[in-house]
């Protein structure tokens, strides 16, 4: 009977310690898996953090969620091009470092303007840039917004010149075009390289009008599309209308020279 | 994928802790002895403390506990708010959450391993906190799809829309993370808590006794609103909150009025805008003016008060990546209005907010 007992007890105890040697694999397979799966989320999480430098986080969030979700829309969007004028002979007399560094900190300021103005930044062109403006999401005051952006921009310019002034380098000078209509937007593409923009004849028209900055010698220009959305308080001068590449009709643009909040304080005295 | 609590920035706090022993001693009973920063740096407005409490206290009846803590995480994530985000982590891991369970939900790249109705929850609490669009029918007919009932999704609309009020009175105030909460509620526990917390019938550590108001009449300030919550008793709680705000002797009427119809405009609610300039009609200010403030947020029919409140009131429908974007804009109206007028304001737009989202139960 003891004998027996015994015997039953070892079984026990020799199946508990087999169970124990299996429970002790499985935990460390579980924590294998585990930190497995921690370390592909990590790469995951950096991916889509670098790839917020490429694209809007809504649209990399979009294309994480699943293939179909960023499809192309139909939307009002109001575009602005900016561009360095007489930046490549500049850039033909610093080191290559020393140029990529200025105009880092030269895009680092506009984006600053843009952000803070409800507005992104879609696409660099060597020292130029495209932004959006109701792009993303519904906005009623974009071309407000763009404006107000460009004006910040030319606030920023100013600043960053005093900075590079300091470093002995020559100041910049900018050329903003903005013109306002409907786009189609989404992610576009090859299967090697893709990105979310806009096209259709109001991003040629806006490309065309930061051109004229420098034939009626101004820096920031709008279209008429744009001018008749925009209240008193922004002060603008008319410039002649002019004839550009693709356009039938010669394009009428304004020269907007400030934003006077005091206009409407007049008013509200009056 | 939105930041994590330790990766938001935040300003020190816009408004004092304002003294008031009454409304200290009620809070305190409520919860345990404890006072909540936010609740003594919103005290100075009577409406704006009492939504605040009211709407962490009114009863959710057809989710689970742990539903509405999941809503309250991602919300407070998705509007980037530190105050709220810290406290509902702990909260979540006090039911009993573990930390990779919480993790995992913040992460929402692991949600394709998640289960259907958990999977639609948080992205139905995403994408109504983000509102880029608005979300409509469809959102409903997905949860309606995975089994939620649709009083579980008007309870669950309302949970995210009271979060992003809390959100948005937090944030735009810049109150102090609960850190000392943070850290007791991030210590690691020991196995009795751990098994405590599963027991049938074990109440959540900050449960809250329920507010008890009467039936909603659906005769106050957008009544259609309330209505569309009608069985349910956060319309209750949503008519009480509403006829507060819209009798405060600070903001009037018509500048509360004025943030609605901004809001609305912002977030393409036709219903809401159409409401707030009927209520705009009868203070007098005509639809052409509206037309004007909707159209340049400006107008010289503005009040100075105004002329400062509407551009910014856009300002907080979507919540900056980094609050304290958000929260460099605020000061400005902190130095031009004072903090009593602050704090209305701050209600007054973290409940239009609130309000323009919950109409995605309308559509």
């Amino acid at each position: 009977m003891t004998a027996a007992l015994a015997i039953a007890l070892g079984g026990v105890v020799a199946l508990l310690a087999a169970a124990a040697v299996y429970l002790r694999r499985l935990r460390a397979e579980v924590v294998r898996h585990r930190t497995a799966l921690a370390r592909s989320v990590e790469r995951l999480e950096h991916l889509e953090q670098s790839f917020q430098r490429f694209a809007p986080l809504d649209v990399v969030e979009q294309f994480a969620q699943g293939a179909n979700a960023a499809e192309p829309t139909h939307r009002k969007v109001t575009i602005m091009f900016a561009d360095l004028k007489g930046f490549t002979p500049l850039s033909e007399r610093i080191p290559p470092a020393e140029m990529v560094e200025m105009l880092n900190g030269y895009f680092r300021a506009m984006n600053g303007a843009l952000v803070a103005h409800h507005g992104h930044l879609s696409r660099l062109m060597g020292d130029g840039l495209m932004a959006l403006f109701g792009a993303l999401e519904h906005n009623p005051w974009q071309t407000a917004d763009a404006v107000k952006a460009a004006l910040a921009m030319r606030a920023a310019l100013a600043a960053y010149n005093q900075e590079i002034a300091r470093r002995g380098l020559a100041k910049l000078e900018f050329g903003v075009g903005i013109h306002t209509g409907d786009v189609v937007a989404g992610v576009m593409g090859s299967d090697r390289f893709m990105e979310f923009t806009v096209i259709g004849d109001p991003v040629n028209i806006a490309a065309r009008v930061e051109a004229l900055t420098r034939v009626h010698q101004v820096d920031i220009l709008v279209t008429e599309d744009v001018m008749k959305t925009l209240d008193p308080r922004f002060v603008a001068r008319a410039m002649p209308p002019v004839a550009v590449k693709g356009k039938t009709e010669p394009i009428a643009t304004f020269a907007i020279e400030s934003f006077d909040a005091a206009v409407q304080e007049g008013r509200r005295r009056a | 994928m939105p930041l994590l609590v330790d990766q938001l920035q935040w300003e020190q706090p816009l408004t004092p802790e304002f003294e008031d022993p009454a409304w200290e001693a009620e809070v305190r009973a409520l919860f345990g002895g404890m006072m909540p920063s936010v609740l003594k740096r919103i005290a100075c407005s009577p409406w704006v403390r009492r939504t605040y409490l009211d709407l962490m206290r009114s009863p959710i009846n057809t989710l689970t506990s742990a539903e509405v803590e999941l809503a309250g995480l991602v919300t407070s994530q998705e509007n980037a708010c530190r105050y709220c985000y810290g406290t509902a982590r702990v909260r979540m891991k006090m039911m009993g959450f573990t930390d990779e369970m919480v993790d995992r939900i913040e992460r929402n790249v692991q949600l394709v391993e998640a289960e259907p109705r958990e999977r639609e929850l948080v992205q139905f609490c995403r994408n109504l906190a983000r509102s880029k669009p608005r979300p409509s029918r469809k959102a409903r007919e997905q949860m309606r799809a995975v089994g939620f009932s649709d009083d579980q999704t008007a309870e669950l609309a309302f949970a995210v829309a009271a979060m992003g009020m809390g959100n948005r009175v937090s944030t735009l105030l810049a109150v102090p993370p609960e850190l000392g909460m943070e850290a007791e509620g991030n210590k690691v526990k020991g196995i009795w808590q751990k098994l405590s917390s599963w027991v049938p019938g074990k109440k959540p550590v900050l449960k809250l006794p329920p507010v008890d108001y009467p039936p909603p009449t659906f005769k106050g300030p957008y009544a259609s609103l309330v209505r569309s919550l009608e069985g349910l008793p956060a319309s209750s709680t949503l008519e009480v909150i509403l006829n507060a705000a819209f009798s405060s002797t600070v903001l009037p009427r018509r500048t509360l009025s004025l943030i609605f119809a901004v809001i609305a405009h912002t977030l393409e609610c036709e219903r809401c805008e159409r409401t707030a300039g009927e209520m705009l009609d009868v203070e007098g200010f005509s639809r052409d003016d509206l037309g004007e403030v909707l159209g340049a947020l400006a107008s010289p029919r503005l009040t100075e008060m105004e002329a400062l409140l509407i551009p910014w009131a856009r300002d907080t429908v979507w919540m900056p990546e980094q609050p304290a974007r958000i929260q460099e804009r605020t000061r400005p109206l902190l130095d031009a209005l004072g903090p009593e007028v602050l704090v209305e304001a701050v209600g007054a737009a973290a409940l239009a907010n609130g309000c323009v989202r919950l109409t995605m139960l309308q559509v």
